[in-house]
């Protein structure tokens, strides 16, 4: 009953929406309403896992089916939580914006997309769902129009690749097993010759990287991200991305297992988890720091976006009990901050229609909710504590090192100094800084604004200071996959890996703030002058004259790496592209319009046909 | 007792009389057509229900086979009768507010002579039969391809002309040596003695069919006049053309290869063809900029598909093949006649031009891009059902080769979702301000395109029961035909 409503009811929301496309207000509504009552069902099905729903529809003798795990309630409590909070944020974000007629229908439609491929209990219903998401995916990125046409369309063109690589992949396995389930096949998966394995293998992480936006598969995420309107981004860079890593995850430890991907070993310790850790390290550098050349805050955060999954695949494939925890983890911690650093930007942005982050500066105080939001998720993701990204990520360096791979442990460090760095550009240039004359009558964003935002902070610091209460859920997914279970209290774990109570970590922080403060207070009086009372580099300040940092930061670093910035990949696409084009070009031209090599076409086609059938009969 | 004969004879006496109607009731020759083709759904969906007791056989003029004619209506020929007079139906409805020009007459009776014509052959259980309706098939289209009268259409038609003749006179070189070697033209008959003639006959007979056949069917490098022919004729004639005429070829060269001269060992050949031929249409589409030449290309190479999965030697290809033929007439038949109105608002057939149409059209476009996302192949509509059928078909014989041609569909795929999306994004992108034109297409020319598209987007709700049908289509064209069933 629950599993079906969380179907039902989105789709039920799609076909009153669709019917009442004009009608802005029922189409808002609606979609409030279903993704809310989504959320209740959801929580209904916490004590259900085991339940199973297989729908009287065949395909090849395979019924679609779907399972409640815990591994996929998880997953679906956050896509729940966050679609709702989207929809919250969105009603008055998206009034009255250019090609938003079908915004809520899209949203929907992908969140059902995505429920389909969480619940799924076999490949052909994961395939289908994995497809509407893809497309949906791309009609709700070609929302706001404009150059969101193109980066949608770059997009489709990895998705669908990912699907054709994906349905190769799931061809094989149909080939050898004979099935779509996912118990059937995790039971033939072990008997495959090594070959057809590896093959099977490489084909379902390539697919799923894309999707997941793992380096080098990365390149269509930053367009296709921060084009769209900013609670799309959040949307998609939030959960949309992390549903590649829900596949790796479903397929690593759920169909494959872990000790048949260890029988690949390239020389000594250097398996096909290990290669799979290196790609995970420099989707964790590479494009970290490519976030810190950028000055809209929208294409900042993607690029993280794509940082931080190198995180949580460098922890999953670690292999430790631990690691395994930490990077599951951080999904959830990922989510929530992300989420709340978007809507941070785009309560900025509703204001001054704006997220370049040369024209903001100095809304502290015209936006004190959104820069404590903002504040509060750049040291989420930054992982400082008391933050929940902090829980994570020392999960996921104490795994790393405790499994002997210091440079996948270095690389994670070399990662999270990037952020840190790029992070401030951000809360600098929106909040910091001088307030441009324009900007004299920004106001905070209304309540229901607001509301996502509170939700999220407090999120980002609760799982942060009581990281047991995700824990306990992540310990029944590592159980329910056969593997160890890392021992956990409610504010932290005490394992011989080592012990962490975030409890104590977080009062040592807030006494720190507080001796700061009285630091602070027993200091001299501050003076309150005018922002433009001031002066940087021999120059005095006024209203045309921004001070160095808030235009260009980071100009220095960009000028010294520029050069070495080979955009290979952007070639290889073009490349690629040029390829399929002069194939185009030429295969056509063998379509001459002259009749007479028509005529010699089909005489030789007559010939040749003879001579191999001659061979065959 | 419904008479498949029926199926045949009324659009083709209809057609020959719609000129002498004419001369009583001047422009009555649209309803007379629609009417010809509305009995022809009705008969149809009645044998559909009928031929589930067997395959219905009759005896023209009182002859028993070998010696008489004889129609076999089993569930290939009674299901393809049902496609062709449903979409002929549907682009006759579009016809009377799109064919606005020329001798309407000779429209219209063309178009009954080219549905007639196909469903003949469909349903005909005689080798000679099949030459004339093939024929009948074949003139027919080359005129309605020339119907705008342009220079592009008459080249076009001209090089149909010549193609389509050597591929006939192949065909029928094809039915001498089997009148020859046999000494009958039933198929059954041939099917049963097709076992005493020597293997050099054999094969010399198939190989003129395949060239014979493949020229109408679009084989590579046979099909080098479709792009012309079908980019120029009216869309409502690439309708037709893309969505049953070259699949009826196929069909029938598939049933012949199968049941009729079980050369089951040549399919191998047919597959690897069938790669080609998919790879070679959509990566020539991919550059296309005229939209119906990029609809012709795409044709090209969902014939190649379909090819592929019909020789595929096991009942599970073919009924997806046959799955894919239902989502290809359905489709493309959406994207030509959605296309038809943008190119007539706009004057051009450079898909450029078609920027922000969506706001104008906007019913056309959607369903333009509903079609287009089903010949791609992505769920929930009826494309993405049929492909992944067509590959798990493929995966499951379990041989290498199959699997290499697996990957080529795959690729094939990824350039056809290419393509077809950046015409969509062009639909889609803009405000439409820079279009001129008001008002969209008439609501008769929207009415079948909405049909078609509550096929392809709600279709699989009838899976089960085109699993069915299609399974019984497949099961007969796996069998072999013999007279000694028939009598």
């Amino acid at each position: 009953m629950s599993l079906s409503m969380m179907f039902l009811l989105p789709i039920a929301g799609i076909v009153i929406d669709l019917i009442f496309v004009k009608v802005e207000s029922i189409k808002k509504f609606t979609a409030l309403i279903v993704t809310g009552v989504v959320v209740y069902f959801n929580i209904l099905l916490l004590n259900k896992t085991g339940l199973k729903h297989v729908l009287p529809f065949s395909v090849m003798g395979q019924n679609l089916s779907f399972k409640v795990t815990y591994l996929n309630l998880y997953f679906s409590l956050m896509i729940s939580g966050i679609t709702f909070l989207t929809v919250l944020f969105s009603l008055r974000f998206i009034v009255g914006k250019k090609n938003s007629s079908l915004y809520y229908i899209w949203l929907l439609i992908k969140t059902t997309g995505m429920f389909g491929l969480i619940f799924a209990n076999d490949f052909l219903t994961f395939l289908i769902a994995w497809e509407i998401m893809s497309w949906s995916t791309f009609f709700l990125m070609m929302q706001g129009g404009g150059k969101a046409y193109e980066s949608a369309y770059k997009y489709f063109i990895y998705a669908i690749t990912a699907s054709m690589i994906l349905i190769a992949g799931i061809a094989i396995l149909y080939l050898r097993i004979g099935s779509f389930e996912y118990d059937v096949i995790a039971k033939g998966f072990a008997g495959m010759p090594m070959g057809i394995t590896l093959l099977t293998l490489i084909l379902f992480i390539v697919s799923f990287s894309i999707e997941a936006a793992v380096f080098p598969l990365h390149a269509w995420v930053p367009d296709a991200y921060s084009n769209p309107f900013t609670p799309i981004t959040s949307y998609l860079a939030g959960i949309s991305t992390r549903m590649g890593i829900y596949a790796i995850i479903l397929f690593l430890f759920g169909i494959a297992g872990v000790s048949v991907i260890d029988k690949f070993v390239i020389i000594g310790a250097v398996n096909l988890r290990y290669v799979i850790g290196v790609f995970a390290a420099i989707t964790m550098i590479v494009p970290t720091y490519t976030a810190l050349f950028q000055h809209d805050a929208k294409k900042l955060i993607t690029w993280h976006g794509i940082g931080q999954g190198g995180y949580m695949l460098v922890g999953i494939v670690s292999g430790s009990a631990l690691g395994i925890a930490g990077g599951i983890f951080h999904i959830l911690n990922y989510l929530t901050y992300v989420t709340l650093i978007l809507f941070c930007i785009a309560a900025v942005e509703y204001r001054t229609g704006t997220t370049n982050l040369n024209k903001l500066g100095g809304l502290i105080k015209k936006q004190p909710i959104a820069f404590i939001g903002l504040l509060v998720g750049i040291i989420g993701l930054a992982g400082i504590p008391p933050m929940n990204g902090f829980v994570s990520k020392w999960f996921i360096y104490r795994a790393l090192i405790l499994q002997g791979y210091p440079f996948l442990a270095l690389a994670a460090v070399i990662g999270t100094l990037g952020t840190i760095l790029s992070v401030y550009k951000l809360i600098h240039n929106i909040f910091l800084g001088q307030l441009p004359e324009r900007y004299n009558n920004v106001k905070e964003v209304p309540f229901d604004m607001q509301l996502p935002i509170w939700i999220l902070t407090i999120a980002t610091l609760l799982f942060g200071v009581f990281p047991g209460i995700a824990m306990s859920l992540i310990a029944k997914i590592q159980e329910s996959f056969g593997l160890a279970v890392v021992p956990y209290s409610l504010h932290g774990i005490q394992a011989s890996a080592g012990q962490l109570n975030m409890l104590v970590v977080s009062l040592t922080f807030a006494g720190g703030l507080v001796i700061a403060y009285i630091v602070y207070l027993l200091g001299h009086r501050r003076k309150h002058v005018i922002q433009y009372d001031n002066y940087a580099a021999g120059h005095f300040l006024d209203k045309n004259v921004p001070y160095n940092f808030n235009y260009n930061f980071y100009a220095g670093f960009e000028h010294i790496m520029e050069p070495y910035r080979k955009k290979i990949i952007a070639r290889t696409e073009n490349s690629l592209v040029s390829l399929a084009e002069a194939t185009g070009d030429y295969l056509r031209r063998l379509y001459t319009g002259n009749v007479s090599t028509y005529a010699i076409y089909v005489l030789s086609a007559f010939v040749i046909t003879a001579i191999l059938l001659a061979k065959l009969f | 007792m419904v008479n498949p004969i029926l199926l045949i004879v009324v659009p083709l006496a209809t057609a020959f009389f719609i000129p002498i109607f004419s001369l009583i009731w001047k422009g009555g020759s649209k309803y007379l057509a629609l009417l010809a083709a509305l009995f022809n759904i009705a008969v149809a969906s009645e044998l559909l229900v009928k031929v589930k007791n067997g395959p219905i056989h009759v005896t023209i003029a009182g002859y028993k086979a070998p010696i008489g004619i004889d129609l076999l209506a089993g569930h290939l020929g009674v299901v393809f009768a049902l496609i062709i007079s449903v979409i002929g139906f549907l682009v006759l409805i579009y016809s009377i507010s799109y064919i606005k020009g020329g001798w309407l007459d000779r429209y219209y009776a063309l178009f009954l002579l080219l549905l007639a014509g196909t469903t003949g052959m469909v349903l005909t259980n005689d080798i000679f039969n099949l030459f004339v309706f093939f024929e009948i098939v074949c003139i027919s289209s080359y005129i309605l391809v020339a119907y705008n009268q342009d220079s592009h259409g008459l080249e076009a038609s001209i090089k149909y002309l010549i193609l389509g003749s050597i591929g006939s006179t192949l065909f029928l070189i094809a039915i001498a040596l089997i009148y020859m070697k046999m000494g009958t033209l039933n198929m059954a008959d041939i099917s049963d003695k097709i076992g005493g003639i020597d293997s050099a006959s054999r094969m010399l007979i198939i190989v003129l069919l395949i060239t014979g056949l493949g020229v109408e069917g679009a084989l590579f490098p046979l099909n080098s006049w479709l792009p012309d022919a079908h980019a120029s004729a009216p869309s409502t004639i690439s309708a037709l053309l893309s969505g049953f005429v070259i699949e009826v070829a196929l069909i029938v060269l598939v049933k012949l290869t199968y049941s009729v001269f079980h050369a089951t060992s040549i399919l191998v050949f047919l597959a690897v063809l069938g790669v080609t031929t998919l790879l070679i249409g959509e990566f020539a589409a991919f550059r296309q900029e005229n939209i119906k030449r990029a609809l012709a290309y795409s044709s090209i190479g969902q014939i190649g598909l379909i090819l592929f999965a019909l020789s595929l030697n096991t009942e599970a290809g073919i009924r997806a093949g046959m799955f894919q033929i239902i989502n290809h007439a359905a489709s493309k038949s959406i994207l030509f006649l959605a296309s038809g109105y943008m190119i007539l608002k706009t004057g051009s057939y450079l898909y450029k031009d078609y920027r922000g149409i969506a706001k104008k059209m906007p019913v056309s476009a959607f369903l333009f891009a509903v079609g287009a996302l089903s010949l791609i192949g992505v769920p929930p509509f009826l494309g993405f059902f049929s492909k992944i059928q067509i590959i798990m078909a493929a995966a499951a014989t379990g041989s290498v080769l199959n699997l290499w041609l697996i990957a080529a569909v795959l690729l094939g795929t990824i350039i056809e979702g290419i393509y077809f999306l950046k015409i969509v994004i062009v639909m889609f992108s803009g405000t439409g301000e820079e279009l001129s034109f008001s008002g969209g297409a008439p609501f008769g020319a929207v009415l079948p395109i909405i049909l078609l598209g509550l096929v392809v987007i709600a279709g699989f709700v009838f899976l089960p029961y085109l699993n069915t049908v299609n399974t019984s289509v497949a099961q007969e064209i796996v069998k072999h035909l013999s007279l000694a069933q028939l009598f």
